[in-house]
C-alpha cells in the first residue's frame, strides 16, 4: 500500500467518524467540535488532492469563519451543564435516515460504477486542471478558472449573496415605529 | 536518502529550530516587555534574577511549573484541557511560512535550497497564514465555555465577536499588497518589493495602518484586549487557568504577537532585505529581526500609552471605519494597479484618506469637548451617540444638566 492509500484511508476514517459524531453527540459543543473536525479532514482531502488553495479557503471560510458563528450561538445556547436532558424525541428518525443513507450511498456507488459520467470527461478535466496548476500555480490557475471560465456564474453568486445579506439586515432590523 | 526524504527531514528539523526560537522569543518577550513597561511608568522593573534581571523568565518559568493546576468543579474537562493546547498549537503553526531569508540563503543547490530558512515555501503563504490564525478564536472560546462561569464565557464571546469582525479587515487590507505583488507566496512578495525597488508600505500607507489596527485587534492587545479585561470580566476566558496552562495561553498570545509582526515586516518592509546588504550571510536574520523588534515595541508602547476601548466603540469602529476604509483601500489599489499608474500614486491617494479621517476624527473629539464644557448634552446631537443603550447602567434624561447620581441607583433593600 503506498503513501497516499494509507492517508486516504486514515483521512476517509476521521471524516466518517466525525460527520457520525455530529449527530450522536448528546452535546451539542462536541457536536460542533466534530464538525470542524470533519471539515479540517475534507481540507486536508483537499490537500492530498494537491490543490492546496482549495484546502486553505477551506480552513480560511468554514473553520475559520463559518463555525466561529456557530461556535457563538451555541455557548450562548447551550444549557446548563452542556447536554440535553431527557428522553431523544426524535428516536424515530433513525430509522429514517438510516433508510435515506443506504439510498444515497447506492445512487452515488451506481452512478459512480455504471459510468454516467463519462471516462473521457473525467480524464480531460483533471489533465486540464493539472495542467493549468502546472503553468500557473495553484491560486493562478483557480483565479484563471474564476474570473474567465466561469465568471458569469461567480458574479450571480456574488448577487445572490448580498441579497442575502440585505435579507438579513431587513429582518433582524428594529424599526424605530415599532 | 531521496530528495523527497531529505525534504521531509529537513522541514521537520527546522520546525523544531523554528518552535525553539519561538519559545524563547515568548520567555524574553515577557521579560522585555515588562522592562519597557515599567520604563514608561518611571519605574525600574524586574532587575533582580540574574544581571539585568535576565535570568527572570527562568524564575517565571519555574514559578509557573510548581503552580497548582486548578480546575472548577463544574469545568468540562475534555476541553477545558483541549482549549490551551490548542491556542499554542495555532499559534506555532501560522509561523510555518514565515520567510526568515531567502531561497538560496545557503546557496543554489537542491541540499542548500531545503535547508532555506523557512519551514514552508507553499503557493498561498499569506492566505495560509490567515487561515491558520483564523483558528486561534476556537481556543478562547473553549476555554471560556469550558470554565462553567459566566464571566468567561463572556469574555470569550467578546472575544469571538471582535476576531470575526477584525479578520474581514485584516483581510481586505491584505489585498492591496496582494495586486501589487501579484502573488499569496511570502519569499515572491519579498522579491517582487526588490524588483519594483520599494517597500510596500510606500505604496499602501492605508493599508499598512489598516492591517495594523486590525492585527492588534486579532491578537487581543491592548487597547483591544477586550476579552481579558479585568475591572469587568475578571481577566475574561482567563479567569480559571492557572498554572502553566495559564502561560501556554500566555505563550499563545506573545507567539501570535512575533507571527502578526513578521507578516507586517514581509508585507509591508521588505522581509529580510535592506537595500543591497542581504547578500551578506547572517544579515538577513538580523534585518528581519530588527523589523520584527521595531513592531514588537510598537506593541509594547501600545499598550503603555492607549486605555483599553469600550466594547460598543470597539464595534462601532471595526465595521464602520476600519472595514469601509479597507473596501476604500482595495478598490484605489485596484484601479491603480489596473490603469499601470506609479506606486507612489497608490501611495498619495493612501496619505490623502488618512489625512482626510485624521481631520474628520479631529473636528469630531472638538466637538464632542464642547459638549462636554457646557455640562449639558444638547438634544440634538442626544446621548446615544455618547453612550449606546446597550452600555449604560442608569437611565439619565439627556436634556437634564447631570445631577447626583442618588435618584437613579436602586434602594438597596433587596438583599439576597
Amino acid at each position: 500500500m503506498v503513501a497516499g492509500d494509507i492517508a486516504f484511508l486514515v483521512l476517509a476514517t476521521v471524516a466518517v467518524a466525525s460527520a457520525f459524531g455530529v449527530v450522536t453527540f448528546r452535546n451539542p459543543i462536541y457536536s460542533m467540535l466534530s464538525l470542524i473536525l470533519n471539515l479540517l479532514s475534507l481540507a486536508f482531502f483537499f490537500l492530498t488532492l494537491e490543490s492546496i488553495f482549495v484546502a486553505t479557503i477551506q480552513v480560511l471560510i468554514y473553520a475559520g469563519a463559518v463555525m466561529v458563528l456557530f461556535l457563538f450561538v451555541v455557548t450562548m445556547l447551550t444549557p446548563k451543564g452542556g447536554g440535553i436532558s431527557g428522553p431523544d424525541r426524535l428516536r424515530w428518525q433513525w430509522t429514517a435516515g438510516i433508510g435515506l443513507a443506504i439510498i444515497l450511498a447506492g445512487g452515488l456507488i451506481i452512478s459512480l460504477l455504471n459510468g454516467s459520467i463519462a471516462d473521457g470527461a473525467k480524464v480531460a478535466g483533471m489533465n486540464g486542471l493539472s495542467a493549468a496548476v502546472a503553468r500557473y500555480g495553484n491560486a493562478q490557475a483557480f483565479g484563471e478558472a474564476l474570473f474567465h471560465g466561469f465568471s458569469f456564474p461567480f458574479e450571480v453568486t456574488g448577487v445572490l449573496l448580498v441579497i442575502a445579506v440585505l435579507g438579513a439586515v431587513v429582518l433582524s432590523r428594529r424599526f424605530a415605529h415599532e | 536518502m531521496s530528495d523527497f526524504a531529505w525534504g521531509v527531514v529537513a522541514a521537520l528539523v527546522k520546525s523544531i529550530i523554528i518552535i525553539v526560537a519561538l519559545l524563547t522569543a515568548f520567555a524574553y518577550m515577557t521579560l522585555i516587555e515588562r522592562r519597557v513597561l515599567a520604563r514608561f511608568q518611571r519605574r525600574v522593573g524586574p532587575n533582580r534574577a540574574g544581571p539585568l534581571g535576565l535570568l527572570q523568565p527562568v524564575a517565571d518559568a519555574l514559578k509557573m511549573a510548581f503552580k497548582e493546576q486548578f480546575m472548577p468543579g463544574r469545568a468540562f474537562r475534555f476541553t477545558f484541557l483541549l482549549a490551551p493546547a490548542l491556542s499554542v498549537f495555532v499559534a506555532l503553526t501560522a509561523f510555518a511560512v514565515i520567510p526568515l531569508g531567502d531561497r538560496t540563503t545557503w546557496g543554489t543547490s537542491p541540499i542548500a535550497r531545503a535547508w532555506a530558512p523557512f519551514v514552508s515555501d507553499i503557493n498561498v503563504g499569506i492566505l495560509y497564514t490567515l487561515a491558520i490564525s483564523s483558528l486561534a478564536v476556537y481556543g478562547i472560546v473553549l476555554a471560556g465555555w469550558s470554565s462553567g462561569n459566566h464571566y468567561s464565557l463572556l469574555g470569550a464571546l467578546r472575544s469571538a465577536a471582535q476576531m470575526v469582525s477584525y479578520e474581514v479587515s485584516i483581510g481586505l487590507s491584505v489585498a492591496g499588497v496582494l495586486m501589487f505583488a501579484g502573488t499569496l507566496n511570502m519569499v515572491d512578495i519579498v522579491h517582487a518589493q526588490v524588483h519594483q525597488g520599494i517597500w510596500y508600505i510606500l505604496a499602501q500607507p492605508l493599508g499598512f495602518i489598516l492591517y495594523g489596527i486590525a492585527a492588534i485587534a486579532e491578537v487581543n492587545r491592548a487597547p483591544f484586549d477586550l476579552p481579558e479585561a479585568e475591572q469587568e470580566l475578571v481577566a475574561g476566558y482567563l479567569t480559571e487557568f492557572s498554572g502553566l496552562r495559564w502561560s501556554l495561553f500566555q505563550m499563545a498570545e506573545y507567539i501570535n504577537m512575533i507571527t502578526t509582526s513578521s507578516v507586517l515586516a514581509t508585507l509591508f518592509l521588505g522581509g529580510w532585505t535592506l537595500g543591497a546588504l542581504h547578500g551578506i550571510l547572517g544579515a538577513p536574520f538580523i534585518w528581519y529581526g530588527i523589523k520584527v523588534a521595531f513592531f514588537l515595541f510598537i506593541f509594547i508602547w501600545l499598550r503603555a500609552t492607549l486605555p483599553r476601548i469600550r466594547y460598543d466603540q470597539l464595534m462601532r469602529f471595526g465595521w464602520q471605519v476600519l472595514l469601509p476604509l479597507s473596501v476604500l483601500n482595495a478598490l484605489c489599489t485596484a484601479a491603480v494597479v489596473a490603469f499601470d499608474l506609479q506606486w507612489w500614486v497608490s501611495g498619495l491617494i493612501g496619505l490623502f484618506i488618512i489625512l482626510v479621517v485624521s481631520i474628520i476624527y479631529y473636528l469630531r473629539l472638538r466637538a464632542h469637548r464642547q459638549v462636554d464644557k457646557s455640562g449639558i448634552v444638547p438634544k440634538s446631537t442626544g446621548l446615544d451617540q455618547v453612550l449606546p443603550a446597550s452600555v449604560r447602567l442608569v437611565n439619565i434624561d439627556p436634556s437634564q444638566p447631570p445631577t447626583s447620581p442618588t435618584h437613579a441607583t436602586e434602594p438597596a433593600a433587596t438583599t439576597p
